[in-house]
Formats: C-alpha cells, structure tokens, sequence
C-alpha cells in the first residue's frame, strides 16, 4: 500500500496527498458530518497527473472515489477505508470562454457558482442553478445530471454540456471536446458519463454550453388554494409569461410554514393558511416589458382566482429574501433532523393524490411524523423529508417502502435529479426494467473491468437483482 | 487658501480619523485651522495645537456642544465659514450628521468622502458602495468637504505648535436633546460591524482550540466568526457563521484561521480591507485571496500570535 | 399627522455595475431599477406609524425622469396614500433635491419627513440633513429605532461605537438607516389598488425652484483591484508587514 501511494506522492506531489487526520478531518456526507474514512485523499492539478494516478491504481486494483463539492444527498460520495479519494479541488481553473460561440471551457473541480459568474463577465449566463451553487462543482453536476431552479427553462447539466475530458479506470484520457452544437459524427459518447456518478470515469474538464443573460427578472411568491388551482396556474403562467417563465418553485404549506411561522427563520411574506406556495419568477431581457407582463400574468391569474394571494418583490434585496425560504435547505435539515430525504419524479398530475396517500401511510405508523414537501412542479419533480424522530436501518426500509412502492404503479422515478448512490441502489428496479439495469451492468463491466470506480455504487447489489 | 478642520473627539482626547484629515487638508494647501467644539475639552485642545501642520486651534467650549448635536455645531461651523475657502472634517457619525447642513446653510453643494485631492477644488470619491471612484470638481467658493480617513495617512500628533484661540458664540437651537446612549463594549465588538474579525475554520478542530481564537480576538478588540464547516462541526454556534448563508462581514482586518476558503465562504468577506490567512495547507484556495498569507500549523501561530500583539 | 416619504429610484443593489469605457460614467443600460434599499425602509416606517395610529396620511415624493413614477407606485402599494413627482431630466444635485423637498414640505406642512440616509448610487448622505438646515427642523439621522411620544420624536440613531437616542421637537426630518425595519412586500391586491391613488406631476418651474449647478462629475473608473497577495515566513514578520504595510492599528481602540 505504502508503495502505491509513495508512487502516487511522486506523481502530484507531497501537499497533494492528504492521509491521516487530514482526510479525517473532512467528511463526504454533509447530513451525517461523518468522518471520511479513505486511506488517502488525492488532489492532482492536471489530467496528466490523474491519469497517472489513475494508471497506478489500476495497475494494483486500487478502488477510488472522486469528491467534487460534496454536496449529494446519495452517499456517492461515502468512501470506505481502502478506498483511495480523488478530489478534484486543484483542478479549478476557467480555461477559456468564447462568447462568439457561447461556450465555456472550465475544469471539473470549478465550483457552478464560479462558472456562473465567469459567464456574467461577458454579459451571458450559465443556466444551470441551484440552491448549492457555492459548494456544488462542474464535475459533480455533469457526474449526477443535476437539475435545479432552471430545468423549466433550460434543461438539465446534460443540456448544458456540449463536449467532455474523461480519465477511464485504467487512466487512459479520453478527450471529447466537442464545442459544436451539431455534431452526429457516431456515438455522443459525453452522455454515457453524464449522469454515471463516477462509476464509468472520471471527468476532468468540460466544455459548457452559454445562454444570452437575462438581465431583467421578476419574482413572486404566490398562494393557491388547491392543487386544481396550482396546475391551472403553472399553465395559465406557461401561456402568458411564454418563454419568460424561469421558476415554479412549489412550497406544500408543511415547507413553507415550517421555514416561516413555526421556526421564525424567516419573515412570512404571506400567511401561512394556504396549502400550497409557488415562487414564480420570469427571466426576460427588457426591464420594463418583462415587469408589465409579469405582472399582468400574476394579475389575470389573481382575477381569474387560480391563486388566493400573491407578493411580487420590488427590489432584488426583496427577491433574494423571497429565495432565501425556498432555499433554506440548511433551515429544514435542523428544524427536523433526522429526517430521511427524497428526490422523486412523477406525472403532475398525480402529485397531489400521492403526496396526501404518503402522509397517510407515514402518520398511520408514526402518529406525529412530519412529511415536508417542496419541488419543481414544472419539472414533475418533489422533495419529499419525513421525519420521525429517529433514523434506524429498519425504520429506513419500511420508509422507502412507502416511498417507492406507489411510485412503481404511477411510473415515476426514484430519483429526479439526485441520483442514485448507495441509497436508491436497490430500488433501481423501480424506475429501471431488467433490459435497462443488465445493460447498464454490461457497460459497467466493459468500462470498468476491476470494478474500481466509485464501487458499490449506482447499481444494484448482484444479490438483489 | 485657507482651511477650517473639524476635529474629532470626545471630549477627552482627539480620535486619530482627525489626523488623517488633516493630511487631506495638506494635499489642498494653504494655511489649517482646527476646530474643537465640545464641553470641558480643553484636554482635546491641548492635544490638537501639537498635531503638526496647524496654524491655529480654535476652542469652543459649551455644555452645548458636548453631544456635538448637528443643528447647534452645524450653526456654530456657518458662523465661522466666511473666514475659509474650504470646511473639512473626517466622515465620523457626528460630522455625516452635521456637515451636509453646512453645505446647505451655505448654499453649496458638499464632496462626501473623498479618498483623493487632485487639486483644491477636485477630488476623488467612491460611488456605487465603492465599486467605482469619481473625480468630482467643485465650482463652490467654500468646499465642504468630509474625507474617508482611512485613504488618507495620518499626519504627527507631535511635534506642532499652534496658539488656541477661545470662541464665545454659542448656537443653542433648542428643537433636539440628547436623551442617552448605549455604547458598545469594545472588547467583542459585534460581527456584523466589527473593525477586526479572526474567524476559525475546520482546521481549529474542536470547540476548545476556538479559545485560542478568542484570545487574540481579545488583545485585537476583534469579534470571533467562523466557516460553515466550523459550524457545522459543531464549534461554535451558527449565529458566527461568515459567508453567503451566515453575515457578510467587510472589516478593515479580517483573519482567516484553518479556514480552506470555499467559495461561499469567500462570498461573507472577500469586501475585507486586508485580509490574512493562516492555514497548514499552501494550496488552500483561502491564500488566493489573502493579501498575507502564513502556512504553518495554527496552534503554534495564535499563541505566538497572541504573545506578539 | 402627515408623513412625507421621499424616495429615489436607483440601480437595484444585486446589479454589478461597470464603468463605461469613456470613464464618463457607470452604465446603466437596460440595468434593474428599484427603490433604493434605504428609501424602502422609509416608507415602511411611515406605514408602520400609519398602522399604529400616530400617522393620518403618508405622501411619497420622487425626483428624477418619468420612469420614477414606477418606484412611486410601489411606495403606494406598499401603503402610502399618494404620490408627487417632480419632473426632472437628470438626477439633480442633493442641495437642488434638498431645495426642491423644501417647497414640498412648505405647501404640505407634515409632521414628520422620512427619508433613506444615503442612496446606493451616489453615496452623498445629504439631503435629509440638508433638508433640515433649510427648513429649521431638528433632524434625527441614521435612525435605527423611531417613537413618536407626546408630540416628540424619539429617533435612536446608530453612531460610531454604539447607539444614540435624541428627543426631537416636531415637526422633524429623520433618515433611517438598515437596522430601523425589514420592509414588507408590495401585495398584488394593493399593487392593482395603487394604480388608482393619485399621483401629482410638478416641475422644479412650478415650485420655484432654479437647479444650480455646484459639483460636476469629470470622470468615474473602476477602483483600483486588489494586489495579488504575499505569503509571510513568521508571526513576526506578518504583524511587521500589517503594521508597517497595511497600515493597521493592531490593538483595541478606546
């Protein structure tokens, strides 16, 4: 062991192997905040180092785990005590952007926000957005396909990514840096590793897809009185705000009052006797036209009673305090740890009859269980946090079980942008049929014959299938 | 030329942002005199005839003053203009509150912190919360002027020998009355308003090691933040937490210790005047936005640190 | 007692701005507009004495071209009950505003002025003072807490160091700093309700008042970028180069 981690010290460098406290000293599950366990942490600085490291570990069957922003709600990120971490914290650099072409040439380790914010400089925007922005990496979005605030308008990382750098299980690079938006020459081999959470190769740089900004953005927070209501309004906003509409973010009053009234972390700007909360938002370009029709939208939608109330914020400081409720993941962590976490994908208009069955069956086995929900509804997307008191394994089983189990009737997902991980593993067979997972296990196998990358993930044990 | 510089103090001693204003009075040219309005502040007198550069100190001494209430000393400054092209003070509370009724009693307009003398009657001031600096020229006879003290180097407070000069006029205008004031303590200033602010990061490692934080935070008058990552080690509590979730913080010193430098973290305190990072590992990104950087081991640093100071 | 609220329009504080490449300005094409985060706090505390009882009528009062009329219109949704513009071409001079407010205040007789204590664009902090030297009223800057008490106000004001609180004989004029309140939103009943409150058109003609010129703008740049830093070898060498470089009193003031 001492020797393949010598050979790996040669290759980056002392300061760029951490073992010991220092990797300790880090933890790879910000819910659980345990202790990352590996037996060292790798942080090369070029894909030429990866890929010799890489090379190394292949060479003596040496699993790794790559950490981006350590910021999933999976457990892909969970190393065990033989497993070697590769961090891609010193691989950060913003290569190039062309704002003819509307491309973005970054490394892995750049956190999204710092890709965001290169894009502002040259007056166009990256569309990819989420609450994690600041922590979240370039890497780990490609890695997870992850989704956000802005897949109403924009897709998801997978929509954003025009071309790929890949380092394979056995370190071999291979480099698909595509920056065309048309190219159907064979097989578009950056979406096989988009969304493979590091269980076929590890990403190193990309290049991204630019949007033109939006400089002119209107925000609101609205309330409906029943579900019939709120899909009424998403289409009712879809109409008028046309390609405008940026976000519809739904809040379940057990979200919105939580975060608000009962905690006191934040101000209600309503109050909190509605059902259901959406923050809506358009993104246009001129100040003045995107305000009017905004506010004609909100304004119909008011006079034809699909929403009971609304505020619309009049400043920036007023729209971010508006986010600032929908995005206080943190908020609801601590207000009911332990709590066990969903990302589930559905037809919308099966979410209601099935967030009221969930509640059901949770509160019939735990009288005094809080189910908390909030989503992209646009998207037919839900999280879903229950919360019982405790968190044990078996609790854990009958949970997901409840979970799950409608999902499979309905055909929806068990994971909308989250991924898959450890957790949802052996649920796959529920989003997934056996044609689908014997396929995925061959790439797998052809991809990673050892094994070695981010092991134990993504698919399922070989015992449950 | 001639200049009438407001000085700054509490009746006691005179607040150093003075002497920095009077550099800026230098720049302009011309001869200075200093204005000291306060109640039993003969002391504060004393200390202005020996700043260097000053021609003459004038003392109004009035229970009247003592507050420095802005509609008394702002009639007090009118009634002592006309002797002066130029009316300049540093951008205390006291002197924002009451300069800009000068300008207007005067009917001029007033330059507002200035950071720059170009000449006697331009000069540079930020705008846009400092994100850019306008060149500002005046067509006043009589500029008033308030000037960011900390653009400005401090002139001796030794040294000089100017007369005092008693003024007897008192302006008492009777409409506002000081009622109380709750000054805060200066050992733990709050963080949010703090001049210096040490935070500690995952690398202090336990609640415990913070002490050795504290102790410096203590000979600095500092107040003590931390990472996310502090926090949610559970060192301290999150009501400490600088960065995009906790304050934003923008102190004339701020010192990062085993922070790494995630970028959220950043986002609460990238405003900082100076900022100073100390942290075991060279490639923590915390250095690439430190104007100082130390790599060693922290708790070898603090005490060192706290011994030094 | 009547209220007046003045309030200006400015660039919304998310907006980065960035000078122009002539140096004559920033540019503010196409950028966000809002109320100015200080001027919202006015009329909330306006509102909020309307809500107690000690406030009967609350005036908003904006300068500046047509597009003001948007900021007025919120200030009416969020609650004041009417609104006067004064049409300006450009952004007048805080003395020629302080001027201009003067004439207001005379024809309206408030009881109270409210105003932000700085707008995030220029950074003057002068007009509420200046208002209150050419109208005689007593003046309570950077409030942080405001009660109106037996035809006195009582404004606590956030200072160096601490806090101060002035006894203030009405009427007065009191500018608010961002501790006073957390401004509420604007509701879209209200919103629709304020299209209808009356807004009043005036000209600096009509109140008499000439715009003089006292400061120009010659140029504005981007502000210096901070140095690439140093790496320090000690403690010792560190405090020597904040001390001696940095110019940094390290020790506890007062």
């Amino acid at each position: 062991m001492d020797t393949l981690l010598g050979a790996i010290e040669r290759v980056v460098g002392e300061k760029n192997i951490l073992r010991g406290e220092d990797v300790r000293a880090r933890s790879a599950d910000w819910i659980t905040r345990e202790p990352c366990l590996a037996l060292a942490l790798v942080r090369p600085v070029s894909v030429g180092q990866l890929s010799q490291v890489m090379a190394l570990c292949y060479e003596a069957d040496q699993p790794v785990v790559t950490h981006g922003g350590l910021t999933g709600l999976v457990r892909g990120a969970v190393a065990a005590s033989n497993d070697l971490v590769i961090s891609l914290e010193r691989m950060t650099e913003i290569e190039s952007v062309d704002p003819v072409g509307g491309t973005l040439t970054v490394q892995a380790g750049a956190p999204l926000q710092v890709v965001q914010e290169a894009a502002e400089q040259i007056g166009m925007q990256f569309a990819l957005d989420l609450g994690a922005r600041g922590s979240c990496t370039i890497g780990g979005n490609i890695a997870t396909n992850a989704g956000g605030i802005r897949v109403i308008r924009y897709g998801m990382m997978r929509d954003q990514v025009l071309g790929l750098e890949v380092v394979l299980a056995d370190g071999s690079v291979v480099s698909s840096m595509n920056n065309m938006l048309k190219n159907n020459a064979g097989y578009d081999l950056k979406h096989m590793f988009i969304g493979s959470e590091g269980t076929l190769g590890i990403v190193t740089r990309a290049v991204l897809k630019l949007q033109p900004q939006q400089s002119a953005s209107q925000t609101a927070l609205v309330a409906c009185d029943s579900f019939e209501n709120l899909i009424g309004l998403l289409q009712h906003m879809r109409q008028t705000l046309g390609g405008e509409l940026g976000a519809f973010e739904v809040m379940w009053r057990s979200y919105y009052a939580l975060l608000t009234e009962e905690s006191g972390r934040h101000n209600p700007p309503l109050d909190t006797s509605s059902p259901f909360y959406v923050l809506i938002e358009s993104l246009g370009n001129d100040q003045a036209e995107t305000a009017q029709r905004f506010e004609q939208a909100i304004t119909s939608a008011f006079e034809k009673e699909l929403l009971s109330d609304a505020v619309i914020a009049s400043s920036d400081a007023q729209r971010d305090r508006l986010w600032a409720i929908r995005e206080d993941i943190e908020g609801l962590s601590e207000l009911i740890a332990p709590r066990f976490v969903f990302d589930i994908s559905l037809s919308i208009v099966d979410m209601n009859t099935y967030v009221n069955a969930l509640e059901v069956s949770v509160r019939d086995i735990w009288p005094d269980a809080k189910v908390v929900v909030f989503g992209h509804l646009g998207d037919g997307n839900l999280h879903v946090s229950i919360s019982t008191g405790e968190v044990n394994e078996e609790m854990r089983i009958i949970i997901e079980d409840l979970v799950y189990k409608p999902l499979q009737a309905i055909g929806g997902s068990i994971s909308a942008e989250h991924g898959i991980g450890i957790k949802k593993k052996n649920h796959l067979n529920i989003s997934r049929n056996p044609g689908e997972i014997a396929l995925m296990m061959k790439l797998k196998e052809v991809m990673d014959p050892k094994g070695l990358l981010n092991r134990g993930k993504v698919l399922p044990d070989k015992t449950n299938l | 030329m001639s200049i009438l510089l407001i000085a700054e103090h509490d009746n006691n001693k005179l607040n150093p942002v003075t002497l920095s204003a009077v550099t800026a009075a230098r720049q302009i040219g011309g001869e200075i005199t200093m204005l000291v309005a306060g109640s039993s502040c003969q002391s504060v007198a004393n200390d202005a005839v020996k700043v260097m550069g000053l021609s003459k100190v004038l003392l109004a001494d009035s229970a009247v003053y003592e507050k420095g209430l802005a509609e008394s000393l702002s009639a007090l400054i009118v009634e002592l203009a006309a002797d002066y092209s130029h009316i300049i003070a540093a951008a205390s509370s006291t002197i924002k509150d009451a300069m800009p009724r000068v300008a207007a009693l005067l009917d001029v307009g007033q330059l507002t912190e200035i950071v720059g003398v170009e000449s006697e009657d331009t000069f540079k001031r930020p705008i846009y919360a400092g994100n850019a600096i306008a060149t500002v020229h005046s067509h006043d006879a009589v500029k008033v002027i308030t000037v960011r003290a900390s653009a400005f180097d401090k002139v001796e407070a030794e040294g000089g020998n100017a007369s005092i000069d008693v003024v007897n006029v008192v302006f008492d205008m009777g409409v506002s009355r000081f009622v109380s004031e709750a000054l805060l303590k200066s050992d733990r200033p709050e963080l949010a308003v703090a001049n210096t602010v040490i935070s500690g990061g995952r690398g202090m490692g336990s609640a415990e090691s913070f002490n050795l934080l504290e102790k410096v935070a203590d000979k600095l008058g500092a107040a003590v933040g931390a990472s996310r990552a502090a926090v949610d080690a559970g060192f301290v509590s999150n009501d400490l937490q600088v960065g995009q979730t906790g304050k934003i913080v923008a102190p004339e010193l701020y010192i990062a210790v085993g922070i790494s430098g995630a970028i959220q973290h950043l986002a609460g305190m990238k405003e900082s005047k100076v900022i100073v990072a100390i942290n075991k590992d060279e490639e923590a990104p915390i250095f690439q936005v430190a104007d100082y950087g130390l790599v060693g081991d922290l708790f070898e640093i603090l005490p060192e640190l706290e011994a030094k100071l | 007692m009547k209220i007046i609220v003045s309030v200006k329009r400015v660039i919304d504080y998310n907006v980065k701005v960035r000078v122009k490449t002539d140096n004559s300005d920033v540019d503010l094409t196409n950028v966000k507009m809002s109320l100015n985060p200080f001027c919202e706090i006015a009329v909330e505390e306006a509102i909020r004495l309307k809500e107690a009882g000690v406030a009967s009528e609350i005036v908003v009062v904006s300068i500046g071209p047509n597009a003001v009329q948007e900021q007025l219109r919120t200030a009416m949704a969020l609650g004041a009950d009417r609104a006067i513009h004064i049409e300006t071409e450009m952004q007048p001079e805080p003395l020629n505003v302080a001027k201009l407010l003067t004439k207001i205040v005379e024809a309206e007789e408030p009881g109270l002025v409210i105003l932000g204590k700085q707008s995030i664009d220029s950074d003057n902090n002068q007009v509420g003072q200046m208002l209150a030297a050419l109208t005689g009223w007593p003046q309570g800057t950077f409030a942080s807490e405001v009660k109106i008490e037996d035809g006195k106000a009582l404004v606590t004001r956030e200072v160096d160091g601490g806090l101060r609180t002035l006894s203030l004989t009405l009427p007065a004029v009191v500018t608010t700093d961002l501790r006073l309140n957390e401004p509420r939103y604007a509701k879209l009943p209200d919103i629709m309700k304020a299209k209808r409150k009356p807004m009043e058109v005036k000209t600096p003609a009509d109140l008499n008042v000439h715009l003089k010129k006292h400061i120009s703008q010659l140029k504005v740049e981007t502000p210096p970028q901070r140095q690439v830093g140093i790496k320090v070898d000690s403690v010792d060498a560190l405090i020597d180069k904040l001390k001696n470089e940095a110019k940094i009193i390290l020790r506890k003031l007062g």
